[in-house]
């Protein structure tokens, strides 16, 4: 199999993936499609460097991540008061599986930077062991923290969609 | 109220828009990244500058310029010295960006960005100041003899006029821009430094 065909078989298989988690950390779909864009580029330049004892899936999704994590962009509030936050900037009417998912993806997008590609991750049905690896954070200290994170996560989606 | 396992099972659905599409590996080739767009200005920078340096070089060497004088010749020496030392850290910077290496854990990846931007800020404030005041010092060396035996007044215009637009550029627009940029870079520093903090948190 050439770059090339080895190239498109992971964008295949991971390309959703990356765009959800871009969307989660953006919130905004433009802003997503642009860092999915940068995660594929930057997976080109490196499959050279590949090594055969890592699994794919681990290594796209790290070069997701640190494309998300240094993308610079223009500061946005971190919600962690929901009350604080102004439910103008979310869908009006979230009946449609569409807006609800849009509404998530903002919810999402609201989490403090590396909580958003956690959960983002832990959502994707990730094992635990794979997203300690690809955040190089320990899986006893990963437990704890998306045990919160999924709490906040819920609260924060619950209050927005006004149940 | 929605719990955890049912906004799993949304997330699940398939993305809106979510199909593969070809534009990516279409695009590839001539599309460029954030790095990419920093490395480009470094190296063309470089090469534009060993360019000019050659250029000098040639000129003093074949130009038949017959200066009556061997600072004049120095002051060439001196430009292109500067020139070349000028592209040898922009070549540096870009080599600095290419080896980021975007497949390493995050902490260690962002900790690679906040060195590249901590050696910017540093170049803002040595190393272009520092830059413009030795080519100016080499262009003045250069100029007495082009000067010498022209009309005193047409000599002190341009001189001041040349001064008058140095230290404009350098302590107006020069000043104002670095605090600018100065300001910008640290924010970005600033930035990284939090998530790393997120990072280093959860250890």
């Amino acid at each position: 199999m050439n770059q090339q065909d080895e190239f498109t078989r992971l964008y295949n298989e991971y390309g959703e993936g990356i765009k959800k988690l871009c969307l989660g950390y953006t919130g905004d779909a433009v802003l997503a499609q642009d860092l999915l864009q940068e995660t594929f580029i930057a997976v080109w330049n490196n499959m050279q460097q590949f090594r055969a004892d890592a699994k794919w899936s681990t290594w796209i999704y790290r070069i997701a991540v640190n494309t998300c994590l240094t993308h610079l962009r223009k500061k946005t509030a971190t919600l962690v008061d929901i009350e604080a936050t102004s439910l103008a900037m979310l869908p009006e009417d979230i009946n449609t599986k569409e807006q609800e998912v849009q509404l998530l993806y903002k919810c999402i997008s609201q989490l403090p930077e590396t909580e958003r590609v956690i959960i983002t991750l832990v959502l994707e049905d990730k094992p635990y062991e794979e997203i300690a690896s690809i955040t190089g954070i320990t899986e006893a200290n990963l437990r704890v923290k998306i045990h919160r994170i999924k709490k906040q996560l819920t609260q924060i989606y619950n209050s927005h969609a006004g149940l | 109220m929605q719990d955890f396992d049912s906004l799993k099972n949304m997330w699940q659905q398939p993305a809106k828009g979510g199909e593969v599409s070809r534009e990516i590996l279409d695009s590839i080739t001539h599309t460029k990244t954030t790095k990419m767009k920093l490395q480009k200005p470094q190296l063309h920078g470089a090469i534009a500058l060993t360019i000019t340096a050659i250029f000098i070089a040639c000129l003093a060497l074949f130009g038949n310029l017959n200066f009556k004088h061997w600072y004049t010749y120095g002051g060439m020496v001196l430009i292109c010295l500067i020139c070349l030392v000028q592209a040898g850290f922009m070549y540096a910077t870009y080599k600095k960006i290419k080896t980021i290496d975007d497949t390493v854990e995050p902490a260690a990846h962002l900790q690679q960005w906040e060195a590249y931007y901590d050696l910017r800020k540093k170049q803002n404030r040595w190393n272009m100041p520092v830059y413009y005041l030795l080519l100016n010092v080499a262009m003045a060396i250069y100029m007495v003899e082009i000067f010498t035996g022209r009309p005193v007044v047409n000599v002190l215009i341009f001189i001041g006029v040349y001064a008058a637009w140095m230290l404009f550029a350098y302590f107006y627009l020069g000043r104002k821009n670095l605090k600018k940029e100065d300001n910008r870079l640290q924010t970005i520093i600033n930035d990284l430094k939090s998530i790393e903090g997120q990072l280093k948190k959860s250890e």
